[in-house]
């Protein structure tokens, strides 16, 4: 048997992610959409790079900024993936990888869902 | 021009006896074994096997490599630890307590220096990807599932942790592993392909590593860990699994000499001989062992007189310690005063881990002072009792020693070293 992965990943995401997520999911609100994504890039990244993400605006990008590696990056993809009850399909995760991309991605495919 | 002399300076460990040079020595020195019960052993469907190992003050137990704690902490980020198992963590402490023991930094190593390795990679971790990916399906199935299990992982892993960029591979040999790849690193350094090696076996150890030992019947059955492990016993009825990790540094002796370090033993030679046999029998006459031991003899331009000291194979089966104990008589008979004796009865078989852990258990005791017996040796087999199979360590230093590994399909390995005295 495998464990529930979401369910763990949310569990180890800093405090706040998770209701973020809910309160999302039920308004729309892409303040909240913004805090969830933050809340799950944190939990993947290095800690020395903590407060790079805590003071970038939406303009930071994962790989250049961050120092995320192309398979934590999927790794990230996955859970937003899985919490968003959404797909990223085919090449999106390559055009994907700035805060701002990423949340507007999500909010027109859920719109269109 | 003459071939480079090759000398060990530096040995790192994490065992069933301890992660400090020290520790490991006293217990070494005192016959302690690092045996204990093993609850998710014995409670295991239609186990009766009981008696296991753990390394001393690290623990791997969770799924998530972030949470995994180890005596002296370490510096691994999280996209390190995605990437690793119970027996690369182990590894990197080894490394770093040998490259400290080496005098060496990591800023040292560039490529001028090689890594080869010994692993059979991480079972659990493949088992629980595998799981993943049947339940889940690809998408949904971890991207570090591959790094972080199968073969060769020990080999990249270390590689870029420690920047080293020589010559990198692992060797694949069963038990016989880490021998190998000593013995391919001692010829780097004969080749003068590199001038330094670093030789790392490891192994996780745990439930899923050493249980399917179980099937074939080949692991202990006792239920009390003071005398699981009999190695040449009479009593013996198969080994205890171990795991763990050994690293040693070796190195030409201008190169060691020229920066100071310090030296702990000098290689000597090494062989290597296949049975042809059988997967997972050993043949009845050893011939691969005799022949590993005769080639690394040859190698060592020694005699087979010269030899004070043998660390066997040994696991405590049934057929494995008559056919090592025939083979060692056929070459070394007539040699009385020769002692043969088996850490393993202290420490558990660690599998391809077992060839390094032997020589660096050997280095320590020339170190201290002192020569290994087998421990809990009290019904020597008859049919092992043509050679000399002391219980007790000798009070002596064993000035030159051989070490035995042997693995499955009859892979056999003999490396000879000496102890070093300025």
């Amino acid at each position: 048997m495998v464990d529930d992965r979401l369910e763990e990943e949310l569990r180890r995401a800093p405090a706040g992610t998770t209701e973020a997520l809910h309160v999302f999911k039920e308004t729309n609100d892409p303040s909240q959409l913004e805090i969830f994504i933050r809340g799950i890039v944190a939990r993947n990244i290095d800690e020395s790079y903590e407060e790079e993400l805590e003071k970038a605006d939406e303009n930071i990008h994962f790989i250049d900024d961050l120092g995320i590696d192309s398979l934590t990056m999927v790794e990230i993809v996955m859970t937003l993936e899985d919490a968003l009850e959404i797909e990223l399909v085919g090449d999106a995760l390559k055009s994907l990888q700035t805060l701002s991309a990423l949340k507007k991605y999500i909010i027109e495919k859920r719109q269109s869902l | 021009m003459s071939s480079p002399r090759i000398v060990i300076t530096g040995m790192g460990l994490a065992c069933a006896l301890g992660h400090d040079l020290g520790t490991i020595t006293q217990k070494l020195n005192t016959q302690t074994h690092g045996f204990s019960h093993r609850k998710e052993y014995s409670g295991f469907k239609g186990s009766s096997i009981s008696i296991g190992t753990e390394i001393p003050d690290f623990d791997t137990s969770s799924r998530y490599a972030e949470d995994w704690t180890s005596p002296n902490g370490h510096c691994l980020n999280k996209e390190n630890l995605k990437a690793l198992n119970p027996h690369c963590f182990y590894a990197y402490h080894a490394v770093t307590q040998a490259l400290g023991h080496a005098q060496l930094s990591s800023l040292e190593l560039g490529d001028e220096t090689g890594l080869f390795t010994a692993s059979a990679g991480s079972a659990t971790n493949l088992r629980y990807n595998l799981n993943c990916l049947h339940e889940r399906g690809v998408a949904r199935s971890s991207p570090h599932g591959v790094i972080n299990s199968v073969v060769g992982t020990l080999s990249y892993n270390l590689s870029a942790l420690f920047s080293i960029t020589g010559a990198g591979c692992g060797f694949a040999s069963a038990c016989a592993s880490s021998a190998h790849a000593l013995g391919f690193a001692m010829d780097q350094i004969k080749l003068g392909r590199q001038q330094r090696m670093i030789v790392v076996g490891a192994e996780d150890g745990d439930l899923d590593t050493i249980l399917p030992f179980g099937s074939m019947h080949a692991l202990s059955t006792s239920t009390d860990p003071d005398t699981a492990s009999l190695p040449f016993d009479r009593r013996r009825n198969g080994f205890v699994g171990s795991g763990g990790a050994s690293a040693l540094i070796i190195e030409s002796l201008e190169s060691a000499t020229a920066r100071g370090a310090p030296i702990l033993a000098e290689l000597l030679g090494w062989g290597q001989g296949s049975d042809g046999y059988k997967p997972a029998k050993p043949h009845p006459e050893g011939i691969g062992l005799c022949q590993a031991m005769t080639l690394a003899l040859k190698d060592a331009d020694l005699t087979p007189t010269a030899i004070d000291h043998i660390n066997a194979h040994a696991t405590g089966t049934a057929i494995g310690d008559i056919v090592e104990a025939k083979a060692i008589h056929r070459i070394f008979k007539g040699h009385a005063g020769l002692s043969t004796a088996s850490t393993k009865a202290l420490t558990g078989h660690s599998l391809s881990m077992a060839g390094t852990l032997e020589i660096s258990l050997e280095v320590l005791a020339q170190q201290a002072g002192f020569t290994p017996g087998t421990a809990n040796l009290e019904e020597i087999d008859p049919n092992c009792a043509c050679i000399h199979l002391p219980k007790d360590n000798a009070l002596t230093r064993a000035n030159i020693v051989m070490s035995n590994s042997s693995g499955f399909g009859g892979a056999n390995v003999s490396i000879i070293f000496k102890h070093w005295s300025a």
